[in-house]
Parts: structure tokens; C-alpha cells; sequence
């Protein structure tokens, strides 16, 4: 699993935003995984952790947009551990290895594409400097 | 955002709450992402068919008062339209239920809310599919009010076994109010329906015991007999009156009992309306109604206070007519004084429009409508199945009128006069429509139930109530005696946030513990 990036995705908003992407023909590198979770409010510091811990060079937590969670504020919740999981990184100094929020409407797959791999490329360059 | 949606909003201000800002309402839903295109119609009452013409697309959301309803322009529009159920929704802009909200702004919202989540009803039709868990064919109704024994009647004959808990002080009419006057064995004719009904079992509140939450239903056991299960629950309370605020004047329901027990009522009476806020139409149909019978049978004087003549209601202003030709009599005040002094009590205050003062000296009775919520015993009952309640009652800013207003559990409906003041008629149609909500939740086809189910390990749970505070549908509740908090299975919707925030890591979700997934991330 290494050098791949892992998008935990909820099943509601990012789900659909997920599946209209690849509907709309723009396809992802195979170095990124995805999981479903019922919502990304379920995510919590040691899940991110773990994953990072066992390789996976970034995780993007895809949740649905702000005011459109199912669960009312889950992917807030989720943002909130992103960030201090993201400061926990850049306290330890990991360099390399990274965790984002990203929020996705159901008709946004061409710009959820480009962010996804916008993160892959930063990766990259990260790696090669 | 979606074109197939049109708003429809009737224009006709003649509502006594006066213009409801259509302007701003139009303003504010044009933006709205839920409404693809808004069309006002001015007066849609007046000539219908000519006014439907202008309506065309496929899902439709109408907006109007309820004299639209009365003159039949809904039906007319789903006929001529060749709307199926699902594809017209119809909200009233009707003003008692916006009785909870004091100032303009509140009240535009509330209505913009009603309107927009209607609005994704239609939209996520599909979306609502998956949300309602598989029901059991035996449902619990406790309350043996109107609703109660009109949703009773309407279910046995679906043939599911129906259970119907008897409140302890039966009401005596529809909404325990004057229309029971009027029809006075209404009540008693439609009880012993019920108690014959071979579908229906009638228990008495005294021997209920408390409602456990099980999966997929709940139990109750009557008089310490064994544990009878649910799919679901229909809770239709009574609502209760607030004593008076003015020591020794009566509520209405000390007025009504005095009336439906034939006791006399003499003398110079003074109903005092709109005194704290406004009195909603329905309840000022029901003064009228009881001013009539009381007009009748004797020779009382009779005073109506108020600061506005509200007429909301089909044949209010019929009512208000025959009122006065019986000889009651309306002031308009304003500046309003009870007073005290030497033994003599007085009220005077002006009338707003002449600028004149009046005196009443004396009065025998003053009758000055409280504020109403659930009774005592109601309010136990939510409590033991973990309702939310706002302002005391059932009509929250989202329970959109005329639909079936599930509460927080799935399962669980409220039906009738506790989601807000209602006449008969009202009543009679929210039990309808939660009978039908209910049945259509009883179709096993298409409904998956919910996969992942939160559970506490009792020994790890250190009662910190993260899980409760976090939990979006209060589906998380205290075991208080053991101290460890107690998911509600049948409102969990297995989101897992619970799970996510337990410091104690406590709460295991059914088939999505931290190690499947994790051991199922690895292996992607």
C-alpha cells in the first residue's frame, strides 16, 4: 500500500460525486484507493494515523459540502480531525505524507478530479525536491 | 438546481395575518437551489382552471391558503396537471401554525423552510427510500383522542393488529374542544367502535408500562402481562391548557367541561383573547362556537376582547356574523387595564380604531385562553420513547403540514392536535395521512434497513455522554441507574460518528468495528 493515497469517502454527497466523476470519463491513477464509509463523521485521528503508519503516503477524506452532511454535521466533525491530525504531521515533522478535507457536490466531478490529482502532484514534487 | 420543480405560490393576501411579504417569500425562494422556477399566482382561487394553465413541469410544490383546499383547487390541479401522488406537495400558508413565531422574519422562514424541504421531497424522492427501516404489521397508538381513534379505525381495517392505549381522562370532542357541542356523542359513537373492532385492542394508560426500544420495533408489556412488540408507534396525545394567568378567570377547557357537563353559565362574561400573543383561529372558531351554545341556553352578556378579527378559518366569518346577531358582543382594544380596587373589579381599555374608552365592571366570569401544550401524562410517554420536543410541542419549523410528521425514531409518528391548534377536519385528515404513511412504510419492497447499528460495551463506557451530545439523531440515551450510555436501535442510522468521537472507544458499529476497517483499508 505504499505510495498510494486513500480517499475515505462517505456514501452519501462524495459517493455520488465520486461515481459522477468516473461517469464524466475523467479517471484517477490507480495509486489511489478509495474506501466507503456511512459518513466522515465516522473517521476519527487513529484511522488517519494508522493509515499513514502503514504507508499510504496521503489521505483525502471526501466528504459531502459543508451544510449538505446527511448526519447533519459529520463532515465538519471530520474536518476538525483532519486539521489536528494535519498538525500533528507537521509536529512530528513527517514529511511527505499528508491528510486533506475535501468537500464535493454530486455534480462536481471534473473539479474533484482536478483537486484529487492536484494532491497527487504535490505529492510528487514533494517527493522529487 | 432542479428544473423539474416549480414552486407555486398563491398571491391572494387575505390571510388575517395580513400580507405574508409574498413579495420577499418570492424574492427569498427564487434564490433557493431546491426550487428550479417559481410562478406566483395572484387569487389562484378565482377561475382555477384558467390560473392552472400557467403551471407546467413535472414535480410541483404548491403554497397557498386553505381556502385553496377548500375550493378544491388542488384536486382540480392534480386532475387537470396529471400529477401522481408524489409529484404535487402542498403546504399551507396558513397562520396558526406560524403562531410560534412572534416577528415577521421568523415566520418567513419558517415557511421558506417548510417550502424547501418539501422541495428536496421531491427532489430525492429516491433518497428517501433508504431512509425507513422495515416496520412490523403491529402498531401501538397511544392516545384515544380524535386522531387516536380516527387513526385506529382507519388502520383496522388493513388488516394489522392495532393496540390502542386509553389516556387516562378521556377527552370529550375532537381536540377536547367545542366542536364536541356540537356533535356531542361523536367521541362516544367512534370509542365504541373502536372497543368492537376485532382488529383493535384497547388497554388503559394506568396499566402500561414503560416503552423499550428493541430492534426494529418496541415493547411494551400492560399490567405486568408478557412483552407485546411493534413496528410502530403512533403518538397522538392530547394537548392541555395552561391554568389562566389572571387568578380566578377560567381556560377554556374549565369553560368547555362546564359546557359538555350542561352546567349553567350566567351573568356578564368576558372572554379576553390575544392577551399574550395571538389567538389562533381555530381556538377563536371554538370561543365563537361556545359563545353560540352559550348564547342559547341562557341569557348571558357576553364580551369578546381582541386586537384583531382574524377570519383564516372556512366559516369563521359566518361564525363571528351569527355571534353578533345572537347579541355578543366585539371590542377591538387596545392599552388593556384589570383593575382591582375596593372590592370592585374592572377592565377597561380603547378601542384602537375610534379612539373611545370602554369600561366592563364586574364581571361574573373572565375567560382568558392559556397557553397549551402536552398533558403530564403525554409528555411521560415522549419522554419513555425518547421524542424531541420543541417549544413544548410537536409543530417544529420542519414538520411540514400535511405531511406525516415522523419524530427523531423511525417508527414513531405524531399525529394530531399535538403538532399545533387544529380544527376537527384537521385532525380527521393528519390521521389519515399518517395512516397512509404508515402503511406505505409497511411495504417490505424497496426498503433496506439499516446495515450498521451503533452497541455500548458497558465495561469500557466511562458515561462521559460524548455520544450523546454528537449524535445527530438522538438515538444515543442514558442507562442512568448503570451508568453507561444505551443506544436507541431503531433511531440509529448508523453513521458511526459516535463511534469516531467515544473517547473510551465504547461504541462498536455492527460490521464497521476500527479493525474490519482498517484490516479492510489494508487489503485494498
Amino acid at each position: 500500500m505504499s505510495d498510494s493515497i486513500l480517499i475515505v469517502h462517505c456514501a452519501e454527497g462524495a459517493k455520488k460525486a465520486l461515481a459522477r466523476m468516473t461517469e464524466e470519463g475523467y479517471k484517477l491513477p490507480p495509486r489511489f484507493k478509495t474506501f466507503e464509509l456511512p459518513c466522515t463523521g465516522s473517521v476519527n485521528e487513529v484511522l488517519l494515523m494508522e493509515n499513514l503508519s502503514n504507508g499510504a503516503k496521503g489521505v483525502v477524506v471526501l466528504g459531502c459540502r459543508k451544510e449538505n452532511c446527511k448526519h447533519l454535521d459529520g463532515n465538519l466533525k471530520a474536518e476538525r480531525k483532519v486539521a489536528r491530525v494535519k498538525r500533528l504531521l507537521s509536529e512530528a515533522g513527517a514529511e511527505g505524507r499528508f491528510v486533506e478535507m475535501v468537500y464535493a457536490a454530486p455534480d462536481e466531478g471534473k473539479r474533484l478530479h482536478e483537486t484529487l490529482l492536484g494532491f497527487a502532484r504535490a505529492g510528487e514534487a514533494e517527493g522529487k525536491s | 438546481m432542479s428544473d423539474s420543480i416549480v414552486a407555486v405560490l398563491c398571491d391572494q393576501q387575505c390571510s388575517s395575518k395580513g400580507p405574508l411579504q409574498a413579495a420577499n417569500l418570492t424574492k427569498r425562494l427564487a434564490k433557493s437551489s431546491t426550487v428550479g422556477k417559481l410562478i406566483v399566482l395572484d387569487k389562484a382561487c378565482q377561475d382555477p382552471e384558467k390560473k392552472l394553465k400557467k403551471v407546467a413541469g413535472q414535480k410541483i410544490l404548491f403554497g397557498g391558503c386553505p381556502y385553496l383546499e377548500e375550493s378544491g383547487f388542488y384536486s382540480l390541479a392534480a386532475e387537470k396537471l396529471g400529477l401522481r401522488p408524489g409529484e404535487m406537495l402542498v403546504t399551507d400558508v396558513k397562520s396558526s401554525i406560524l403562531d410560534l413565531y412572534d416577528s415577521s422574519t421568523a415566520i418567513e422562514d419558517n415557511l421558506i423552510g417548510r417550502l424547501e424541504s418539501l422541495g428536496r421531497l421531491l427532489a430525492d424522492s429516491a433518497g428517501l427510500k433508504d431512509r425507513p427501516v422495515k416496520l412490523k404489521r403491529n402498531v401501538l397508538i397511544f392516545g384515544s383522542g380524535y386522531s387516536g381513534l380516527k387513526a385506529a379505525l382507519e388502520l383496522s381495517g388493513e388488516k394489522l393488529s392495532v393496540d390502542l392505549v386509553e389516556t387516562e381522562d378521556p377527552p370529550l370532542a375532537p381536540g377536547c374542544l367545542a366542536e364536541g357541542l356540537v356533535c356531542p356523542g361523536l367521541i362516544k359513537e367512534l370509542t365504541s367502535e373502536v372497543r368492537t373492532s376485532e382488529h383493535v385492542a384497547v388497554f388503559p394508560q394506568a396499566q402500561m408500562g414503560p416503552i423499550q426500544s428493541v430492534e426494529k420495533g418496541f415493547t411494551v408489556s400492560f399490567g405486568g402481562g408478557e412483552l407485546r412488540e411493534y413496528g410502530a408507534v403512533i403518538f397522538a396525545p392530547e394537548r392541555s391548557e395552561a391554568p389562566a394567568d389572571q387568578i380566578g378567570a377560567w381556560n377554556l377547557t374549565q369553560l368547555y367541561k362546564r359546557l359538555h357537563e350542561r352546567r349553567p353559565i350566567k351573568g356578564r362574561i368576558v372572554f379576553l383573547l390575544d392577551r399574550r400573543s395571538e389567538t389562533p383561529p381555530e381556538v377563536i372558531q371554538d370561543i365563537l362556537i361556545a359563545a353560540k351554545v352559550i348564547k342559547e341556553r341562557s341569557h348571558a352578556e357576553l364580551w369578546i376582547l381582541l386586537k384583531q378579527m382574524r377570519v383564516a378559518l372556512p366559516g369563521l366569518q359566518e361564525l363571528y356574523d351569527t355571534a353578533r346577531e345572537m347579541g355578543v358582543i366585539f371590542v377591538k382594544y387596545e392599552n388593556l387595564r384589570l383593575q382591582n380596587e375596593f372590592g370592585d373589579f374592572q377592565i377597561t381599555g380603547e378601542d384602537p380604531q375610534t379612539g373611545a374608552s370602554f369600561r366592563i365592571s364586574n364581571p361574573d366570569r373572565v375567560i382568558i385562553p392559556g397557553t397549551s401544550g402536552l398533558s403530564a401524562s403525554a409528555l411521560n410517554a415522549a419522554e419513555t420513547l425518547g421524542l424531541r420536543l420543541l417549544n413544548g410541542q410537536y409543530t417544529q419549523p420542519y414538520s411540514l403540514w400535511r405531511l406525516a410528521n415522523e419524530s427523531n425514531h423511525p417508527g414513531v409518528l405524531v399525529c394530531g392536535s399535538a403538532r399545533g391548534n387544529m380544527d376537527g377536519g384537521g385532525v380527521a385528515a393528519d390521521a389519515a395521512s399518517v395512516v397512509q404513511a404508515l402503511k406505505a412504510r409497511m411495504i417490505p419492497e424497496g426498503i433496506t434497513p439499516v446495515e450498521h447499528i451503533a452497541s455500548v460495551d458497558a465495561d469500557k463506557c466511562v458515561y462521559c455522554l460524548t455520544c450523546v451530545r454528537v449524535c445527530p439523531y438522538h438515538a444515543m440515551g442514558k442507562n442512568i441507574e448503570e451508568r453507561v450510555a444505551q443506544p436507541v436501535t431503531t433511531a440509529c442510522q448508523g453513521c458511526g460518528i459516535c463511534a469516531a468521537e467515544c473517547p473510551a472507544e465504547a461504541i462498536d458499529m455492527r460490521n464497521l468495528s476500527r479493525e474490519t476497517v482498517l484490516a479492510a483499508m489494508q487489503a485494498l
